[in-house]
């Protein structure tokens, strides 16, 4: 089999594996629909380029996250609006004037939780998208590169605030 | 208060997350290779009219150099050749230059050297990319300011205080830009 082939066949069972992880990642960093649509294939083309060079000294879904984690942050870097990012911390103070009576679906809930991850720096995006994910700290950690410390205070910043945003208990 | 439905009132965020329906269709092999190719073929162009772009300088004020009668538009000319191909070699070593593909290396050294590559590109850019051009520019335009106002040979002076002020504020914009970056850049991993 060529590199390219193997290339190709790797991407194949990645894309298969975490399309859909990826899509909703790049939603995590676009908001605009069309965007975020070239976004999802900038991601797979990054994921698909980097392949060639897979060497497997961490796991596919590791390398996966990482390619498509920062083929979003390049993304809204250059979109140049930081300005408008919170810290962890700062959108735990922040009162987003919201009615719990007004959240009475999904629809709606998903729209304040993008909301509120669109809002967050870069790194704490990353953190946020991998918990609600489902990752591990370990893998968050492999992932991001911050230490395990690091990962443990932010997941617990990051219940505290989905449990203040929502006027509720915090995930299950 | 109408009482908020259990599954709002403890929301299992990461199940809300997970069960988004998917919207958008998959990309097939072929047009993954399409768009990598025509990243590329972009990248290519986009270097070809810069060297275009430059090439077309470069003939333009050779020319002005050659025909115009003025010292000072001469020597302004040869300045602005010299600083576009000085521009042009720099731009070319900083491409040869370019990394390797780190699109799978952690998150953190990821941001970290973005925001580096942009920080250093601020505190430097008007050095290499503005600079060069300043002393041709500014004498190539003195004897055109002078024709225009020929009665009045304070206008190159506020001519020259124009410039000045022009490049000095481009250049302090581009130095708190940076200064910005390394803010946030102290702040990652912290």
């Amino acid at each position: 089999m060529t590199a390219t082939a193997e290339q190709d066949r790797r991407y194949q069972e990645a894309a298969a594996e975490f399309g859909p992880a990826l899509e909703r990642l790049a939603r995590g960093y676009e908001a605009h629909p069309e965007r975020c649509r070239d976004l999802v294939q900038d991601i797979h083309v990054a994921l698909w380029k980097s392949l060639a060079l897979f060497d497997g000294r961490c796991s596919t879904r590791t390398w996966v996250y990482r390619v498509a984690h920062n083929t979003a942050t390049s993304h809204v870097l250059k979109e140049r609006r930081r300005g408008a990012w919170v810290t962890l911390d700062a959108a735990a103070e922040v009162n987003d004037g919201s009615d719990i009576e007004a959240d009475t679906n999904h629809a709606r809930a998903l729209q304040r939780l993008m909301a509120l991850i669109q809002s967050l720096e870069p790194s704490d995006r990353q953190i946020m998208l991998l918990y609600l994910e489902g990752l591990d700290a370990a893998a968050m950690a492999e992932i991001t590169g911050l230490k395990s410390g690091h990962i443990a205070t932010r997941i617990h910043r990051i219940k505290a605030l989905l449990s203040r945003r929502f006027h509720a208990g915090g995930p299950s | 208060m109408t009482e908020a439905p259990d599954d709002m009132t403890n929301p299992d965020f990461q199940n809300l997350w997970q069960s988004q329906p998917k919207e958008i269709t998959a990309m097939s092999l072929e047009q993954v290779h399409n768009r990598a190719r025509a990243f590329k073929s972009q990248i290519q162009w986009r270097n070809r009219l810069e060297h275009a772009a430059s090439a077309l300088v470069v003939v333009v004020f050779s020319g002005y150099a050659i025909f115009f009668d003025h010292p000072l538009m001469k020597l302004g000319s040869v300045l602005i050749v010299a600083a576009t191909m000085l521009v042009s070699l720099i731009l070319v070593m900083r491409g040869r230059a370019a990394p390797v593909s780190s699109a799978a290396e952690d998150c953190l050294d990821f941001h970290r050297r973005a925001l580096v590559r942009q920080r250093d590109l601020l505190r430097s850019a008007w050095l290499w990319y503005v600079l060069p051009f300043v002393p041709g520019f500014v004498l190539f335009m003195i004897p055109a300011v002078e024709n225009a106002r020929r009665d009045a040979a304070g206008m190159v002076w506020v001519y020259l205080g124009i410039v000045t002020v022009f490049f000095g504020g481009v250049i302090v914009v581009n130095l708190l830009g940076a200064r910005g970056l390394q803010k946030e850049i102290d702040r990652l991993g912290s």
